[in-house]
Parts: C-alpha cells; sequence; structure tokens
C-alpha cells in the first residue's frame, strides 16, 4: 500500500483513548436528542446519500406519552452491538471466503464509520454489509451487490442505498493499512522456530485476526501492526509454554 | 457540514463536466461525476474507477501529481475539487509545439515524469495508463502534472493477477500483451510506458502504434528484437503460443533509430525498454542515471 507515514489513515484516524471517548459520546448524545425530539433516530438514507432525520411529532399526546418511549442505548451498550457485527462480519467473511485484507478493510470502515454516527442512527446490520461491499471495491475484489445480497438473503439495493453514506463518513479516505499479510509470515517463520514443520501443534492466523479485530479501539489508536504484534506475542508466548508442558510430560 | 454551494462559488464552466470555481482567494477546477447515469451502474453504485481514482489521488502529495482537494457530493452527482492548472498548463503534452523547442526540457520533462513514477511505486501504486494525454505541462514554467487515476491501483506482494486489458495499446508493456498466464505484472509496465513516452519525444511520433495486441508485439519485437530463453528467461511458457512471438527477429541497432541521443541516452532508452520486465530498469534507478547528470 501507499506509504503510512504520509498517510491519511495516520494523519486522521488515529485518536487517543481520550478522543475516542468524545466521540462516541457526542454520536450517542446527538441519538439521544434526536429521540427526544423525534421518538426515533433511524436515518432515511438516499441511494446518493442524501439523509433524513425522523419528522419531530410532539402532539399534546405525545408529550403525555413521553415516559412510555424507547429508551435511548448507552454508550456502553452501542459498543456491544458493534462488537456484535464485528464478529458478524467475520461470518460474511467466511461465507466467501474472501482474503483477510477484505476482512481487514471493512473491519476499519466499520469502526470508522460508527466514529461519526450512533448506532441508533444508522442499522449496523446494513452499515456492515455496505463495509463489506466497500472493501471488496477498494480491494479489487469484484463482487457485485447482487451476489453479495444473495449470499446473505438481504436485499441488495440497501447495501447500495448506503454506500454513499459510508464513502462520506470515511471522507473517502479508503486506502487503509491492516497488517495480515505480514503477520501471516511471521506466524510462518515461528511456527518452524518453535515448533518444526512436523508439529502438532499449529499457530491459527484466524484466531489472530479475531483477537485483534475485537478489542473495539485497537485498530483507531494503534497502528495495526502494534495491534497485531501483542497478540502474536501472547498467542506465542502460549505455545512455548505449550511446549515445555510437552517436553514435560514426555 | 458545509453543502457544495456554501462551500465554492462562481462557477465558470470550463467543459461539460469540468468547471472553474472560487473558494475564499483560491481557484479550484471541480470534475462532476454523475454516478447514477453511468452505463451498467445500476447494480453497483459507485464506479470503481472513480472509487480508485479518489482513494489513490487522497494519499498522495506530490508536485508533479494533480492535487485532489476536496470531494463533495450533491444529489446522485460527484464532484471531485483539484488544484486549479492555468490555461498554460497543456493537456496531451507531446502535442505542444514549444515542447521540441529544446533538447533539455524532454530531459527535463522526462525526469519529472520519471521521479513522479518512482514516488508511486514507492508507495505501492501502480500507474497502468500511463501516456501523454494523460500529462500536463507548463512550458513556462517547466512543470509537469500526471492526471487521471482511474486505472491505477495500489499493489502488495505476493503479486495478484491483475486485468490485462488496462492502459492505452500503444503504451503496453509485452508483458501485459501476452496475456496468456501473465496478468500478474507490476511496476515494470508503468517504466516501459515511460520508455515508449521518451521515444516519442524523440521520434515526434508514437513509437509502437499497432491496431492489435499481435500488430503491436510485431513493431516491438521488429524494433528489439524476438525474446528468448536468454533475453528473457520463462518467455516461451509465459507466451503459451507462438503464434504471438512470429518469426525470430534480431534487435535493431538503437544508435541509428534514435540518432539524436548521446549514449547516456540511447543506455536508458535500452533499458526502458527491456523485453523482460524483471531485467527492465526501475523507476528509482532510472531517475538516478547518467543521463539526468545536471537536471
Amino acid at each position: 500500500m501507499a506509504d503510512f507515514q504520509t498517510s491519511t489513515h495516520r494523519a486522521k484516524w488515529i485518536f487517543s483513548p481520550q478522543q475516542l471517548v468524545e466521540k462516541y459520546r457526542a454520536a450517542n448524545q446527538r441519538a439521544k436528542q434526536i429521540l427526544e425530539k423525534c421518538g426515533a433516530t433511524l436515518m432515511e438514507v438516499d441511494v446518493n446519500g442524501s439523509l433524513s432525520y425522523p419528522e419531530p411529532h410532539m402532539t399534546a399526546k405525545d408529550s403525555a406519552e413521553k415516559h412510555y418511549r424507547t429508551k435511548p442505548l448507552s454508550i456502553e451498550e452501542e459498543q456491544c452491538i458493534k462488537v456484535f457485527y464485528e464478529n458478524k462480519l467475520q461470518e460474511v467473511y467466511n461465507n466467501f471466503r474472501f482474503p483477510h485484507k477484505i476482512q481487514a478493510t471493512a473491519l476499519i470502515y466499520f469502526k470508522r464509520f460508527y466514529l461519526q454516527w450512533s448506532v441508533m442512527e444508522h442499522q449496523p446490520k446494513h452499515i456492515m454489509l455496505t463495509c463489506v461491499y466497500a472493501a471488496c471495491k477498494i480491494e479489487e475484489n469484484h463482487v457485485s451487490a447482487e451476489e453479495l445480497g444473495k449470499g446473505i438473503s438481504q436485499d441488495h439495493q440497501m447495501i447500495l442505498n448506503n454506500e454513499m453514506i459510508v464513502y462520506q463518513s470515511l471522507e473517502f479516505d479508503l486506502i487503509v493499512y491492516a497488517p495480515y499479510r505480514s503477520v501471516e509470515g511471521f506466524i510462518n517463520d515461528v511456527e518452524v522456530c518453535l515448533v518444526g514443520p512436523d508439529a502438532a501443534v499449529k499457530l491459527c492466523l484466524g484466531d489472530l485476526l479475531v483477537m485483534g479485530s475485537n478489542p473495539e479501539t485497537a485498530s483507531l489508536h494503534m497502528q495495526g501492526n502494534s495491534v497485531m504484534l501483542v497478540m502474536t506475542s501472547l498467542k506465542c508466548s502460549r505455545l512455548c509454554k505449550r511446549q515445555q508442558d510437552l517436553k514435560l510430560i514426555k | 457540514m458545509l453543502t457544495l454551494r456554501e462551500k465554492y462559488y462562481d462557477f465558470d464552466q470550463i467543459s461539460s463536466k469540468v468547471f472553474k470555481c472560487r473558494r475564499d482567494d483560491q481557484f479550484f477546477t471541480m470534475k462532476i461525476v454523475s454516478i447514477l447515469n453511468e452505463e451498467n451502474q445500476a447494480n453497483n453504485g459507485v464506479p470503481y474507477w472513480i472509487i480508485r481514482e479518489i482513494s489513490i489521488l487522497k494519499e498522495l502529495d506530490h508536485i508533479n501529481i494533480v492535487r485532489l482537494i476536496d470531494v463533495m457530493t450533491d444529489g446522485p452527482d460527484l464532484f471531485l475539487v483539484f488544484e486549479y492548472l492555468d490555461n498554460e498548463f497543456q493537456a496531451d503534452f507531446l502535442k505542444n509545439p514549444k515542447m521540441f523547442m529544446y533538447p533539455q526540457m524532454k530531459k527535463e520533462f522526462l525526469y519529472q515524469i520519471l521521479n513522479t513514477v518512482a514516488y508511486l511505486h514507492a508507495r505501492k501504486i501502480l500507474l497502468r495508463d500511463l501516456r501523454p494525454e494523460n500529462i500536463l505541462v507548463n512550458v513556462r514554467t517547466q512543470v509537469l502534472k500526471i492526471a487521471l487515476f482511474g486505472a491505477a491501483r495500489t499493489f502488495e506482494a505476493p503479486l495478484e493477477a491483475y486485468s490485462s486489458s488496462v492502459g492505452c495499446l500503444s503504451y503496453r508493456s509485452p508483458e501485459v500483451l501476452f496475456q496468456f498466464g501473465c496478468e500478474k505484472y507490476s511496476t515494470p509496465n508503468d517504466v516501459w510506458a515511460v520508455g515508449c513516452i521518451f521515444g516519442e519525444m524523440l521520434l515526434h511520433r508514437p513509437l509502437f502504434s499497432g491496431p492489435s495486441d499481435v500488430e503491436l508485439l510485431d513493431e516491438i519485437f521488429t524494433l528489439l528484437g524476438t525474446p528468448t530463453e536468454e533475453t528473457w528467461p520463462g518467455v516461451t511458457s509465459i507466451c503459451g503460443t507462438c503464434a504471438l512471438m512470429g518469426p525470430p527477429q534480431q534487435p535493431k541497432d538503437l544508435a541509428k533509430e534514435f540518432p539524436m541521443l548521446n549514449p547516456d541516452g540511447l543506455d536508458l532508452l535500452s533499458k526502458m525498454l527491456c523485453l523482460c520486465p524483471n531485467y527492465r530498469i526501475s523507476a528509482e534507478d532510472a531517475v538516478k542515471h547518467p543521463y539526468f547528470k545536471g537536471v
């Protein structure tokens, strides 16, 4: 990929934990205000990316029923929903047997999108699928929206409707850095050094990917390779310990 | 978020889809791209080439690359806001008669092209469609700008198979023209295109202009000789069919074909037009070539 040091990824999309908390809070707060005002938060998205909030409808009856309205989600609840869909994204990826980089890119898009928006404003399921579609485009793994929709029994029009809002929310910074390819090579080296080619113990890259993607904010405030090195070293230390245990048993 | 009309004003039409506009005291060039009207895009949303062009240009900052400043949306249209290039910048730079007034100018522009290609390759970006039409020059200031990144793409190692139908035919490298099992082309493809542009600068006509892949390959082999296993290891397996190779031909003497070039220039040209992509000079090395001493 392009040079990380001069990339938009480094310049615009790496935040301190404090900055992330503020962004999540701002999005959550905005959604709460819309809920208060309109009684609903989900935005209507047009195919060209035009957005419209729900219409305010504060009649006397509405005011009286204010206490029975839908409760807004807390920031923590939002995080849980996001993590749930990040794991769902991996299921989509497995169904289509996409290369690792598609999963990596889609995951980063998904995380970045919800820095700007609350899950109360945009359906995470729709956004997750749109992020996969956008990642396929940018990584040149050509798959049509229809194909993607069929593969997961979803209406492909929903993907197309959300495409532009995803690009806008990502500010069209679509080249992202995920170190899966280098980690794959690193793991191969580790396997040979620590275990030898014939050993039964195998470092599972899939596990690493899931571990690396789950810490909610990792890819937003650490460079991707830092995340993966931490995960890999954890995995390797466990592997070494297991080897020692095996030797003791023998 | 500011709307298009709030952010930019004083729109002045340059061509059907290109406008000059203003923001504060600065001028910009705005290119309009209709998303929904694109052929066959009804079921695929934003066209691939737009996504590619935007995402790559957003990452680049180089004096010889037209800079993308902003991307705005308005209804079914995308507005790409570029740095403003005044009327002195002429597209299709080889059609500019002033280009051939000073030999040093050609060298200067070739250096700028190679320098830009080296910059892109260092950032793992393949241009894939480098040709004179996509190069703008200001003869007075001797500044060159490369535009149109619709065919460009990022690449990684190990290489993957890319489309072999990319780029203008005249500037396609032999490895792309062969197509058979050879879609894993890389940076040498762009260097070949620069070599073709260099030849065109010198001859005032396209170096190769065959109307089809086979005829173009024949032209290439007429000038540079038919590749053999010695000059291009593995060529017979890549080629897949001997029909593409044609009858064996000996390379011509480049010194006779390009009498205006000094020995350094001939050396650089022959290295850029090396048939075997693995032996072809890299853009980074080409920039350091003795031919550019004093540039």
